[in-house]
């Protein structure tokens, strides 16, 4: 019971300091006045959590290891299909470039960003360095959300009779609810939109953000625990 | 927002009540399947009138984000709550535990949003645990009406090991959720908004309704029953559009005074 409790605390840690990565522009990004991914914090969190335990329980008997890296691999999928095609919308559908007024100059590509964003808006589009903070959140978050899943999964294998579809299906439930809070917690901290770890809001956000994820995960994470200790033994 | 016609008090004490007894009375023959969709429709209508107060506050984002945590929030108190009582052997614990524990949860999400994200509004603690209890009542009485029961080992067998609450779950952020959002505005209204959300319920209780063909032999009662119910909310809706969009319609414009009249 106490690994369980540990990965739990670790794995929704993890979810809640990926969010803080993911380049969220909210309902201005998708008017294409702010930089970001066009929908809430929420949202893409949610869907990235579903993806990336769908490709988890897929990975289902094989060693623990293996399990979060295919979560991670499939919500970087997810992650990333995800902010190309918002890109490509950008590019050759509304026709800005991508830019952000955030950070002057991209660290990877080295493009002066101030040329390019329209008066009046805070950028367009998903920047190179804002879609490689978006992979990196979307790695931590796979990799927490599956970790969650593993160690529940196992759990359940140990002490409990179902078969193996029951088993993954309570997992599955367990650690979406896991998704649903912390993301949702995680962008009331953010509050609105960010760019990514080159982002000035993200250096101020960062440390209050995972003392809050810690303690909501502590707090789900022995809720978690009393319940699957009533399923085991009550 | 205009006033509320119908005060939020007189909802939620209408609903707690109404629908606290509705899904005591599932077991019975035939008459059963009806009181849980009232009670559904009652639990979504005061979580819809919940959320249009606590969605003027700006919380830092959308929405929809308020109902997907809290109903998560209700799913987990849901699932404790069925783990007590089967614990205790006493079924008949089953709803009241879900709602002490669902206020309980409630309770401390609200106050770490409060003294942790330092979001200032009044009625957030309030607002939270009455979402969170709405959003209980729509899991426990939509698994009612597929287990045809409120017996939790049935719940537990029918609905959360076939992993039918993932479905139920996101139908009712669904059904809480839409009317507002999709009515929000300076223009929006309590008649308008409600409708809406009781036309969502019906429409969400279609589905359940055709899923509980595997428990209940009245499974077509219950889909007329709510394709019936559907129809007359959703014709309510278009004649309170209707009646609300004139001012625009005929000028042009956005009304000046907020559009009361």
């Amino acid at each position: 019971m106490w690994e369980l409790l540990i990965s739990l605390i670790i794995g929704s840690t993890l979810i809640g300091i990926g969010v803080h990565f993911i380049p969220v522009g909210g309902a201005p990004a998708a008017l294409s006045t702010s930089a970001g991914v066009p929908t809430g914090a929420p949202m893409i969190t949610i869907g990235m959590g579903i993806t990336g335990i769908l490709s988890a329980a897929l990975a289902i008997g094989q060693p623990n290891y293996i399990i979060a890296l295919s979560g991670a691999v499939g919500s970087m999928i997810m992650m990333s299909i995800t902010m190309f095609f918002s890109n490509v919308i950008h590019i050759y559908g509304v026709g800005v470039p991508l830019a952000s007024s955030n950070f002057e100059k991209d660290p990877l590509t080295g493009f002066e960003q101030d040329a390019f964003v329209s008066p009046g808006t805070t950028g367009h589009g998903i920047p190179t360095i804002s879609y490689v903070s978006g992979l990196i959140g979307s790695l931590l978050g796979g990799v927490g959300g599956s970790l969650a899943f593993a160690s529940i999964y196992s759990t359940f294998s140990t002490y409990l009779n179902y078969s193996t579809v029951i088993n993954g299906t309570l997992a599955t439930i367990f650690s979406l609810m896991l998704f649903f809070i912390v993301a949702v917690m995680a962008s009331y901290n953010i509050g609105g939109t960010i760019q990514g770890f080159y982002d000035e809001k993200f250096k101020q956000k960062i440390i209050s953000g995972t003392i809050s994820c810690f303690i909501i995960s502590v707090v789900l994470s022995l809720v978690y625990v009393f319940i699957i200790w009533g399923l085991i033994y009550g | 927002m205009a006033e509320d016609l119908i005060p939020n008090q007189i909802i939620m004490l209408v609903t707690l009540i109404i629908s606290i007894l509705c899904i005591y009375g599932s077991q019975i023959y035939l008459v059963g399947g009806i009181l849980v969709i009232i009670a559904s429709v009652l639990a979504t209508a005061y979580a819809t009138n919940t959320l249009r107060h606590i969605g003027k506050y700006s919380l830092g984002t959308g929405v929809p984000s308020i109902i997907y945590m809290l109903m998560a929030v209700a799913l987990v108190s849901y699932v404790s709550a069925i783990l007590i009582s089967s614990y205790l052997k006493l079924s008949i614990a089953f709803p009241i535990m879900g709602i002490l524990i669902a206020i309980i949860l409630s309770y401390i999400v609200s106050m770490i949003c409060k003294h942790i994200f330092k979001i200032q509004v009044e009625i957030l603690s309030k607002a939270f645990i009455s979402i969170t209890l709405a959003s209980l009542i729509v899991l426990i009485s939509m698994s009612c009406l597929i287990a045809h029961t409120y017996n939790q080992s049935v719940i537990y067998e029918e609905v959360i090991q076939t992993g039918l609450i993932l479905l139920i779950m996101i139908m009712a952020v669904m059904a809480i959720q839409n009317p507002y959002n999709s009515c929000m505005g300076p223009n929006e209204d309590q008649y308008r908004t409600l409708s809406l959300a009781c036309s969502n319920a019906f429409l969400m209780l279609m589905v359940i309704s055709i899923i509980s063909i595997l428990n209940s032999q009245f499974w077509m009662l219950y889909l007329l029953i709510s394709l019936i119910g559907w129809i007359v909310f959703f014709r309510k809706y278009v004649i309170y559009t209707k009646q609300q969009a004139a001012s625009i319609r005929r000028f042009g414009l956005w009304p000046i005074d907020d559009g009361d009249d």
